[in-house]
């Protein structure tokens, strides 16, 4: 323990519903968290369910995992995974082969301690639920992302996550919108960001589009942060920017979008 | 006693706790008081005493044929169906925060929420429930059968309503309406009005 090192945040991305990009964002956010100069660690809540590693593209370097540290099988060093891609990053994998009830909140909180005396972030994978796993993954955090995508379930579950975040004392969750398609938005087929803030009523920390080079760098193992040229990469990259105290304006989408009619209607040399 | 011009005509406001008689010398030293002034206004509403239909009938005939003011029937409606039992004098619980999906508050008396209630929330009250903010989830007023209870919100758009032993599903269709509004029972039937229009 280095004494002369603040503690680090304790960050947990959460959801209620699955499938809305918890996984994804964590990868991101740590990822360029990492790029800029932090040292971080990802934990996998998702006992049973593991998907972060596979994200990260580490799967095949997992020997100990989170609840092999817990039960004093291994040292917490030693289930540790560096990401040799960015030397400030860290993975602590999920077990695979047990189920959320294998650790308890105060293990959980135990874990986050020991973690930030090391680490500038510690970023929690949450998993899916509001049970027995999204409770051991926000015992020991002091700060939370709430992720959604424009629908109206997803929104409605948001809503569920933050009344519970809010009764176990994480005040002032942040929102990250995932996966937003701004034809749609603009077509009035897809819930905009005012009306999603509107109900929630939380602080928006970054709107993320829907970008297909997210799934490719999902399947590679790569986090799309490390690619120049993809949107969602460049706005998890702001997010994390703002994480880390800057001023960032949102990605203005909409000018993207313009730019291609520019051209669209340039080649069909229409006005 | 005094006139507030609000946006459907004035209001008479009368501070005074005493009877009609009271009520009625007050707003006739008013109008001689101020000439002609209000000749030609147009009364909506009289605030702060309940009128009964003869009560209401000689106050109309009053404005209208010694100041030529026209009013609006019925002047105080709404003081009339709130009655003592509508939890107008019941004890009243205060939510401080937003009530989100899955949150359920449940009083025997009044409540009133400084905040949202979002869809998938609950609000009980065996009196009236105010929501000072968006009622977009469930509102049960008057548990369980008083029907003089009333649902207030400054947005009102709740998924389902019940007041007493009627219960409404909200319809489906897109309103748009900027002003808050009060939801309550008349002979069996929810209706809803602007709170501009009670009283």
């Amino acid at each position: 323990m280095r004494e002369d090192k603040p503690m680090g945040e304790v960050i947990v991305i959460t959801s209620g519903k699955g499938g809305v990009g918890k996984t994804t964002a964590t990868a991101n956010i740590g990822t360029a968290l990492a790029v800029n100069g932090k040292k971080v660690v990802l934990v996998d809540a998702d006992i049973g369910l593991r998907n972060l590693d596979v994200v990260m593209g580490l799967e095949n370097r997992i020997v100990y995992d989170v609840v092999d540290v817990m039960e004093g099988i291994c040292r917490l060093r030693q289930a540790l995974i560096k990401d040799k891609r960015y030397p400030d990053l860290f993975l602590l994998p999920a077990a695979q082969t047990k189920d959320k009830n294998a650790i308890s909140p105060a293990q959980m909180q135990e874990l986050c301690e020991r973690l930030r005396q090391e680490f500038d972030f510690v970023l929690i994978d949450c998993p899916a639920g509001i049970e027995q796993g999204f409770k051991n993954a926000v015992a020991g955090a002091d700060g939370a992302i709430v992720v959604t995508t424009p629908e109206i379930s997803a929104v409605r579950d948001a809503d569920r996550i933050i009344g519970l975040l809010e009764a176990s004392e994480l005040r002032n969750p942040k929102l990250l919108v995932n996966r937003v398609r701004i034809d749609m938005v603009k077509k009035g087929d897809m819930m905009n960001t005012e009306d999603m803030i509107d109900i929630l009523a939380i602080e928006l920390l970054g709107v993320v589009p829907d970008d297909e080079s997210i799934v490719v760098s999902t399947n590679r193992g790569e986090p799309a942060v490390g690619d120049n040229k993809s949107m969602a990469g460049k706005a998890f990259n702001n997010i994390a920017l703002r994480i880390l105290g800057n001023e960032v304006p949102f990605l203005d989408l909409e000018v993207d979008e313009g730019f291609i009619i520019k051209l669209i209607k340039l080649i069909s040399n229409k006005k | 006693m005094e006139f507030k011009g609000l946006k459907k005509g004035l209001y008479a406001v009368y501070k005074g706790a005493g009877s009609f008689e009271d009520f009625l010398e007050a707003l006739e030293i008013k109008l001689n008081g101020s000439g002609d002034f209000f000749t030609g206004a147009y009364v909506a509403g009289v605030y702060g005493i309940g009128l009964d239909d003869i009560e209401e009938d000689i106050l109309a005939k009053v404005l209208e044929d010694k100041y030529g003011i026209k009013t609006k029937r019925p002047l105080s409606r709404k003081s009339r169906s709130l009655g003592k039992d509508s939890g107008g004098e019941m004890a009243t619980r205060f939510v401080y925060s937003t009530l989100r999906s899955g949150q359920k508050v449940s009083y025997e008396g009044n409540v009133v929420v400084l905040g949202d209630v979002n869809a998938g929330a609950e609000v009980e009250a065996g009196g009236n429930i105010v929501v000072m903010g968006t009622l977009r989830g469930n509102a049960r007023a008057g548990m369980p059968d008083n029907h003089g209870a009333s649902v207030t919100a400054i947005l009102l758009k709740p998924t389902q309503l019940r007041i007493g032993g009627i219960a409404v599903r909200w319809p489906d269709e897109e309103r748009h309406i900027d002003e808050p509004e009060m939801a309550y029972v008349e002979q069996g039937k929810m209706y809803v009005r602007s709170v501009y229009d009670v009283k």
